[in-house]
């Protein structure tokens, strides 16, 4: 089922002097099991309409449709449960959200929620543990004693081990060392190739090009563009004008002047064989 | 040479009270006045363990009989007040560092700290907020600014007590690129126009490449150091310790790879793409 | 995002806000000795004209007192139907076991409801229209004789600047690590005292952790920006008397004499 938003709007502090619009009038449809990504710069809307996905702040107006949930302004706080079982959202700097006295114990917590039974639980904590690239010995430590990189992980971990159909990330990366950053990455592709819908919401413009196949463009609030990565970069005055980045393949390919792209390359990969091309004439 | 570095770090370890390992284990370097140097390393690495040695936030071990001086002065207890007016850090967490109520409270706070008179400040402390580009926030609170502009009102704080050194101690990894931009070309302008030096701890290797020299530590210890390009063109080495890779080095990689021959010499993105255009225009 | 109001400080414009927060603490504090000054109609009626030209003069949307008062309406009620129906004295027009109502009785609750309102009305006067940090300025002036008994005026107005400007921060600290704990299925809403509880774990353990190291950058930071106590610190935030704080003051000194002269000796 896919995810549908239908002129959702969000006003924050509604008739006080601090009024300001987080979303404006934002319609999409998001295809199930595909790997999105949402950029714009910050106060752009991007977190605002993260969490809406599941319904941690309701739309002021409009409909939500997703994992079988239909969230109206008049949606409570009852029984959301279900839906967020389904849809989970991993916040900046997730690792502030640890609190357990085991690392093993933290990650067994969302499943604990969503009613797993305590063998469950934990069988998936151990699993999810070493998918996140991490040593079986550390589930019996502290998270607090753990590095940075180290509870970024456990943090991941603890919300992929109750499956969530829809994944969403904010930016799950940042700060991590580039090894971390790829095996991160590499993860949550892996998750949505196995059927599962994976939104992003980042900065940076080289996870666009290589992972995601659809990209909404926030500004200000509103939805200005949805389309693939090759589309959203093909224009590079469109992305000057909304001071956006481009990957940094597509930047170096500009710089070649005597060479001839067909297609602006988007990857490291196709930058390297479409040079070569050039050169074999 | 040795006799215009502004710092010198001679034979300091330091270990954390918790822990049977240095965090810094015998390191010796000279930073250049007027250099702009990268630390990079991975977490845990003491690269920001060093920055605290230098201003006396930390105490080095004994052993090896230690020797840090800052512009000419050694540190030790008497100097180590005079050694911070001539450091200014801006740390990470752009939150956690900022003391005062307001903007302009905030950057008189190094002013108020150092005892000086109220008829200077209201002089210091707008010319610093307009260097950063912060006029219009003068009055404003931080819960109503970004992180890249709390980031810039730290840099206007360390202006306002006119250090000779600004360290940025991974001072742009909670920003988005955009603020990471404007906080790195602000203090590239402050580096010329006042005659700083800067180090700058980072993962990130664009801002590691805006420096003339770059540290590269492991494990407490010095591995490598030396000029942007013969650092980073150490790729075996800097994959081994987990570090990032400059992208014209990626690319140089793959092609290499691929049997097209570039030369060692090629050592910058400006020099790869002069020499691929090259060899395309000989086809 | 949430930039919540600390204190009740409501932004505005008008003569109020101009003044001198020291002026304004002062006042508030000798209205409130003032109030106890009246003991009849006309003294009272005075004492309420007083307070209504303040609420008034803000310019501000009468809301906004009404919101001050609200939460305490149960309190001056119930306290004004103490005095209406145990104070003894005067004509008795009803009686019942130990409630009476007399005359004395119903001027003791207007007087008392009158008291109550009005002091909350120019406590919110003073309380909407200075940020909260002036008030700590003004509080940190007028502990300043204390420092002559050894008591770390300085550092005590240091902290309650620092803790005024992390109010914001912990707030959407907090509200973050709930959202996060609430995607993780924790819920902070329903069950009983001991489940809701124990369902804060999860909130407390990270807010308190995040805080110590708040704290702890905190302090590197101030250390490296060459902060060592209170010795040879000066200020740069410095407040000044203006005419309209001596205008204030002879509002004052006028509702003072009035009371004087419309009190029954």
């Amino acid at each position: 089922m896919s995810i549908k938003f239908e002129d959702v709007s969000y006003i924050y502090s509604p008739d006080t002097p601090l009024e300001k619009k987080g979303l404006d009038n934002v319609s999409f449809e998001l295809q199930e099991g595909s790997f999105n990504a949402i950029i714009g710069h910050t106060g752009s809307g991007k977190s605002t309409l993260m969490q809406h996905f599941n319904a941690l702040i309701r739309p002021t107006s409009g409909k939500i449709e997703i994992a079988g949930t239909t969230i109206t302004p008049e949606t409570t706080n009852k029984n959301l449960k279900e839906l967020r079982r389904h849809v989970s959202l991993v916040f900046q700097f997730p690792e502030a959200q640890l609190f357990e006295n085991t690392v093993i114990d933290d990650i067994a917590f969302g499943p604990k929620n969503f009613g797993y039974d305590n063998e469950k639980a934990f069988a998936s904590a151990r699993f999810w543990l070493k998918k996140v690239g991490l040593p079986e010995e550390i589930g019996k430590r502290s998270p607090f004693e753990l590095s940075g990189g180290q509870m970024r992980r456990v943090a991941i971990a603890g919300v992929m081990a109750y499956e969530p159909e829809i994944l969403c990330l904010d930016e799950p990366a940042a700060g991590l060392d580039p090894e971390a950053r790829e095996q991160m990455m590499a993860l949550f592709s892996e998750y949505q190739k196995e059927g599962h819908t994976v939104i992003l919401v980042t900065h940076n413009m080289d996870d666009v090009a290589n992972y995601a196949e659809n990209v909404l463009v926030m500004e200000h609030g509103k939805m200005i563009k949805q389309a693939t990565p090759r589309e959203i970069f093909k224009d590079r005055n469109w992305l000057q004008e909304h001071h956006l980045e481009e990957p940094k393949p597509s930047l170096f390919a500009t710089k070649l002047q005597n060479y001839h792209f067909a297609k602006l390359p988007l990857t490291i990969a196709d930058l390297v064989k479409d040079i070569e091309t050039n050169l074999k004439g | 040479m040795t006799t215009d570095s502004i710092i010198k770090i001679k034979n300091v370890s330091f270990t954390y009270p918790e822990s049977a390992t240095p965090a810094i284990d015998n390191i010796s370097l000279n930073i250049k006045r007027g250099s702009w140097t990268s630390i990079i390393g991975h977490n845990g690495s003491g690269k920001s363990t060093i920055i605290r040695l230098i201003n006396g936030l930390l105490v080095p071990d004994e052993k090896g009989k230690p020797e840090i001086e800052v512009d000419g002065l050694k540190l030790n207890d008497d100097t180590v007040w005079e050694v911070r007016n001539k450091v200014g850090i801006v740390f990470q967490n752009p939150d956690n560092q900022f003391v005062g109520a307001t903007v302009a409270d905030d950057v008189a706070f190094g002013l108020e700290n150092r005892g000086v008179s109220h008829s200077e400040m209201v002089k210091i402390v707008p010319e610093a907020i307009k260097a950063v580009g912060m006029s219009e926030y003068t009055n404003a609170e931080p819960a109503n600014l970004s992180g890249g502009q709390k980031q810039r009102v730290a840099i206007a704080g360390i202006l306002a007590i006119k250090p000779k050194i600004i360290v940025l101690d991974e001072a742009t990894s909670m920003l988005d690129p955009e603020g990471r931009d404007q906080i790195l070309s602000i203090v590239q302008a402050m580096k010329s126009k006042y005659d700083l030096t800067v180090i700058s701890i980072t993962h990130d290797i664009d801002e590691a490449n805006m420096a003339d020299q770059v540290l590269v530590m492991n494990d407490g210890k010095l591995i490598t150091e030396g000029s942007t390009k013969d650092v980073f063109s150490q790729v075996d080495l800097l994959k081994n310790l987990g570090l990032d890779v400059t992208f014209y080095e990626q690319v140089k990689a793959k092609l290499l790879a691929d049997s097209v021959a570039i030369p060692a010499s090629v050592d910058s993105e400006k020099e790869l793409i002069n020499y691929l255009c090259q060899l395309n225009s000989k086809m | 995002m949430s930039k919540i109001l600390i204190g009740r400080y409501v932004a505005g414009d008008s003569i109020i806000y101009r003044m001198d927060p020291r002026g304004k603490l002062l006042a508030t504090i000798i209205f409130i000795l003032f109030v106890f000054l009246a003991n009849n109609p006309v003294s009272y009626l005075i004492v309420t004209i007083f307070s209504i030209a303040a609420v008034a003069a803000t310019k501000l949307k009468p809301k906004v007192f009404w919101d001050g008062v609200k939460p305490l309406i149960w309190l001056i009620l119930f306290t004004s139907f103490l005095q209406l129906f145990f104070s003894v004295g005067g004509t008795v027009y009803w009686q019942w076991t130990i409630f009476a109502l007399s005359s004395y009785g119903i001027t003791n609750a207007i007087y008392i409801f009158i008291r109550f309102t009005v002091i909350i009305l120019i406590s919110t006067v003073m309380t909407v229209t200075t940020k909260p940090l002036e008030i700590a300025d003004a509080i940190e002036w007028l502990l300043k004789p204390l420092k002559i008994i050894h008591v770390p005026v300085d550092k005590i107005a240091l902290i309650m600047s620092i803790a005024l400007r992390f109010v914001p921060t912990l707030f959407d600290e907090t509200l973050k690590i709930m959202n996060a704990q609430r995607s993780r299925g924790a819920d902070f809403n329903n069950g009983g005292l001991v489940t809701r509880a124990k369902a804060i774990t999860p909130l407390l353990v990270p807010l308190f952790i995040n805080s110590l190291e708040t704290a702890i950058d905190l302090s590197t930071a101030m250390e490296s920006r060459g902060y060592r106590g209170d010795q040879g610190r000066t200020k740069f935030r410095i407040l000044k008397w203006s005419n309209v704080d001596l205008i204030n003051l002879c509002y004052f000194i006028l509702l003072l004499g009035l009371l004087l002269i419309f009190r029954t000796h």
